[in-house]
């Protein structure tokens, strides 16, 4: 079974959404609020007919329905007919009993639907609850009800369920609270069928013969000896289960210690894993909740490796805040929920396979933010956060979402590829490394077909980094750049600058300084004087394509 | 494969022949829907079923008829004609559109309404959530010939063989589905039934085809391959033999396939008349199961100790020695057994033919005292006191 699609109808804050996902994995991506785990609660609910862990029908609340869906009815005289209708379609594949028109689209395809409606059975009820004039402040879904069928419209019966999904989240589970139902299914996706049913027999074999032991026996023998409490025999025996609750009676133990006393860290691991490998080969489908979560990097990274090797043609669905389980787990996965929602499944397949090799990409910045700048060092970062601060009255770019990021060598096709494909503005900062028309117009040709990414340098050849070109602005005169020399450079350095003769002398020093060292020492000199300029109260110049490199239609 | 057809006589192990092809089918991966009227029938079946796989499996599926047409050729698709949803069936014993005790319908429960569109009175039931079990085939042909048959390539999506039971109960309407199914699904489909055995009817009215001869007929234009199981494994070859008088012609004669009889029947085989004043003595020597025609058949005639059971519950089932309680009806084919039964006689045929072979290694027919002498079986003769 596979899912193709997801549909939801007034369900949170999808007042009518279809998510179209990919056959393999599905990483789910955007800001928090944004409905990541919306989608996950949903799919749990369509699939499993549980909301959080418990069964749909007794979590069912008018919280789950849309605002504007509420604030509708509740704007209107609340008949019947006004009434919303909450529906959750999984659209399917490779489930053929499945099949029928009754979706919401009316499509001859395979799915599973959830509807909850208003329950015609309580007309009578309903209308005379209005008569009353009893004000309704919230959706009165005590007149609700709550269907869960398939497109051919029978019931979901669990028994006959034709596929398998499991929801993976170790924050659930609680010491006591709901213990049970979560450690009975992690030991339902690690055993087999047959294996349940001899585990319970043995069990349950194993209690009689704690009966038979010599204490019991001894207990029961004075417990009303003189039956002064009944005239029948009354003794004490072990718990005789009902089939199926063996998982009760068992827990699964990680070196001796009870599985929810364990690590979160390493239950979620174990869950994972015990998912993946699914002992009866029965499991379609694996939803889990930001796996990176109380695991270390060392264990993350081992933890990915593993869902790629055995994912074994399940279906995955994960939300995740971690750019390495994207890039690891391939970025063309990513299903952004942003203002809209959107999948990379089209993205270039180098750049895949790059940030498959290099996963430290933090791929989700781009991905995330609206409003991106890319630049060469830190130095040009904070430059450029200078020059917004003086411009936009103390504000820092990030406070108006907008986000630079430093990126180096093929870091910048890559950001680039996925800005192309999700639409995120990106403007780069680039130097000409003193070519304008080679390395800057050739480049910006290739990208003339998207008009959210803005390719931005220096015009001028000489000008072959950004700090060249901070220098040609501020030196039309002697005294401005004397002036500028004494912010961006060391006094010692700013010393040895003004002991030179001449102006054009000093302009030669102050340029030739930033490129004179190669390999670290110049980075580092870039940065302190960065730090330097960024730091200072005093007037400098920059120049006009800077304007332009933060400026966002 | 193409469709078949598979003519069964009592006792010739369709149930083992479904079976055993069934359990091929899933081992190669295949899975299989058996569709079949009665509920005894649908019990057996699964228990069979089980027995012969050693586990139940969810690839070979038993479906009642209704429950067949519900879910599967009507509700995945019925959003074609009606958009609320069929809950559940309404069984009609009669035409539920006619009158009691009249010729004439309710007014407003044609097919189609003024505006040429269905009318769910016509098929469904006041509140409009239930079917007529009556017209469930003929909604089905509907929905079908709307959706361009898609119940039944959906059905041939989910299983890869479908085997139809009992189909000599089919009518009308059923074998249009019959149609749709034939022309449309890739799957195999194998009708099964023993039309010498028809003996309810799953619909009402005149639609072709309601005879036997008809229903064989309308199977082969459809292009089922006939073929015949003649072997018998139940009765012995007399009785098998008596069984292939009730139907004159028309079917292959019957082979016995049991070559062995225990020894604690061997004093008392083959077919007899029983005088009625004999019936005490008969059932408290042998103890059979005695048939006949409803509840209250026989109650003068019958000792009170006697096992019993009506003929169409009796379907399917086996017995060692069977006492038969002849109708009114059936009466002339126990007396002379050259004569045909009338055509308009044709479920007392049917079920005197089930009722025959049912038994195992005895048969007897009870018989008023006056008229048993000179039959062309022996008079069982009481053993003396």
């Amino acid at each position: 079974m596979l899912v193709k699609s997801l549909r939801l109808i007034n369900f949170k804050k999808f007042k009518d959404q279809t998510f179209d996902f990919n056959e393999d994995i599905n990483i789910f991506v955007g800001d928090n609020n944004a409905g990541k785990s919306t989608i996950l609660e949903a799919m749990e609910i369509v699939l499993n007919f549980q909301h959080r862990g418990r069964p749909f029908a007794m979590e069912f609340s008018p919280d789950l329905f849309n605002c504007e869906a509420v604030e509708k009815f509740l704007a209107s005289p609340k008949t019947p007919a006004d009434l919303p209708v909450l529906v959750i379609e999984a659209y399917m594949k490779s489930v053929p009993d499945y099949r029928g028109t009754n979706n919401s689209l009316l499509k001859d395809t395979q799915g599973v639907q959830v509807k909850a409606s208003f329950d015609p059975d309580f007309t009578d009820t309903y209308l005379d609850y209005l008569a009353a004039g009893t004000p309704l402040t919230s959706i009165p879904v005590e007149f609700y009800k709550i269907e869960w069928m398939d497109f051919a419209w029978s019931p979901i019966k669990p028994m006959t369920k034709q596929f398998r999904a499991l929801y993976i989240d170790p924050t659930r589970i609680h010491p006591t609270f709901g213990k049970n139902q979560y450690i009975s299914n992690v030991l339902n996706t690690a055993l087999k069928k047959d294996e349940e049913y001899r585990l319970g027999l043995n069990y349950r074999e194993t209690l009689q013969l704690f009966n038979g032991t010599n204490e019991v026996k001894t207990v029961n023998k004075d417990l009303d000896s003189d039956n002064k409490i009944t005239h029948k025999k009354l003794t004490i025996a072990a718990n005789t289960m009902p089939v199926g609750a063996l998982q009760n009676g068992l827990q699964l133990e990680v070196d001796k210690i009870p599985f929810h006393m364990i690590g979160k860290g390493e239950q979620s691991k174990v869950q994972i894993k015990l998912a993946l490998h699914n002992k009866s080969k029965d499991i379609d489908l694996v939803m889990m909740e930001e796996p990176e979560n109380h695991l270390s990097h060392v264990e993350l990274s081992r933890l990915v490796q593993d869902v790629e090797d055995q994912r074994n043609g399940k279906q995955l669905f994960l939300t995740t805040h971690s750019s390495y389980v994207l890039n690891k787990l391939s970025i063309d996965k990513i299903c952004l929920l942003q203002d809209s929602y959107k999948r990379l499944h089209k993205l270039d397949k180098d750049v895949v396979k790059m940030l498959k090799r290099l996963p430290g990409y933090d791929t989700l910045r781009v991905a995330l933010s609206r409003k991106v700048v890319l630049v060469e060092g830190p130095s040009d970062e904070l430059i450029l956060k200078k020059i917004y601060q003086d411009k936009n009255g103390g504000k820092l770019p990030e406070q108006d979402g907008i986000d630079i990021i430093v990126v180096r060598g093929v870091g910048y096709r890559t950001f680039i590829e996925i800005g192309k494909e999700i639409g995120t503005a990106v403007n780069v900062l680039r130097d000409n490394d003193g070519n304008y028309a080679n390395n800057i117009v050739a480049a910006q040709k290739e990208y003339a077909a998207y008009p959210n990414i803005k390719l931005i340098s220096s015009m001028k050849d000489d000008e072959f980094s950004l700090e060249p070109a901070m220098i040609a602005s501020n030196a039309t005169s002697e005294k401005e750049l004397e002036s500028f020399a004494r912010i961006a450079l060391s006094t010692a350095t700013y010393n040895r600058l003004l002991m030179e003769p001449s102006f054009d002398a000093k302009c030669a020093f102050i340029v030739d300084w930033f490129k004179s060292v190669d390999g670290d020492g110049k980075g580092k000199k870039k940065v302190d004087s960065a730090i330097r300029i960024f730091e200072t109260n005093e007037a400098f110049k920059y120049p006009a394509f800077l304007d332009e490199v933060l400026s966002f239609a | 494969m193409p469709n078949n057809l598979c003519i069964a006589g009592a006792g010739s192990g369709k149930t083992r022949k479904i079976i055993s092809e069934a359990i091929v089918e899933i081992a190669s991966g295949g899975k299989v829907l058996v569709v079949t009227y009665t509920t005894t029938n649908q019990h057996e079946l699964r228990q069979r079923f089980k027995a012969a796989y050693g586990k139940s499996s969810d690839r070979f599926v038993v479906k009642g008829l209704f429950s067949f047409y519900l879910e599967d050729m009507v509700r995945p698709y019925q959003q074609a004609l009606f958009s609320r949803r069929i809950d559940g069936i309404f069984f009609n014993d009669r035409n539920p559109h006619l009158k009691p005790n009249s010729k004439f319908m309710y007014p407003g429960r044609a097919e189609r309404r003024d505006d040429k569109s269905y009318n769910p009175r016509h098929f469904l039931t006041e509140c409009e959530s239930q079917a007529h079990t009556g017209l469930m085939a003929k909604l089905a042909t509907r929905i079908a010939a709307a959706t361009n048959n898609a119940a039944a390539r959906r059905l041939g999506d989910i299983y890869s063989r479908v085997y139809f039971d009992e189909v000599q109960d089919l009518v009308g309407w059923d074998y249009e589905v019959m149609k749709v199914l034939n022309r449309t699904m890739t799957s195999q489909i194998t009708c099964v039934g023993d039309f010498r055995q028809t003996i309810y009817d799953t619909s009402f009215g005149h639609k072709a085809p309601q005879t036997s001869n008809e229903k064989i007929a309308s199977f082969k234009a459809m292009g089922f391959a006939p073929e015949t199981l003649v072997l018998n494994w139940r009765c012995t070859q007399p009785i098998c033999t008596i069984a292939d008088t009730v139907h004159k012609g028309g079917y292959e004669a019957t082979k016995s396939a049991v070559d062995k009889v225990p020894a604690e029947f061997t004093h008392h085989l083959g077919a007899f008349i029983v005088r009625e004043s004999d019936v005490p003595a008969y059932v408290a020597l042998y103890d059979p199961m005695v048939l006949r025609w409803q509840v209250n058949s026989g109650v003068k005639i019958l000792p009170r100790q006697a096992r019993c059971c009506n003929f169409g519950n009796s379907k399917g089932l086996s017995f060692d020695r069977v006492l038969i309680l002849p109708a009114e009806s059936q009466v002339s084919f126990v007396l002379d057994g050259a004569a045909n039964f009338p055509a308009s006689a044709e479920m007392a045929q049917n079920k005197m033919y089930v009722a025959i072979t049912r038994a195992r290694y005895s048969l007897a027919f009870i018989v008023a005292d006056k008229k048993a002498d000179g039959l062309r079986f022996p008079i069982w003769a009481k053993p003396a006191a």
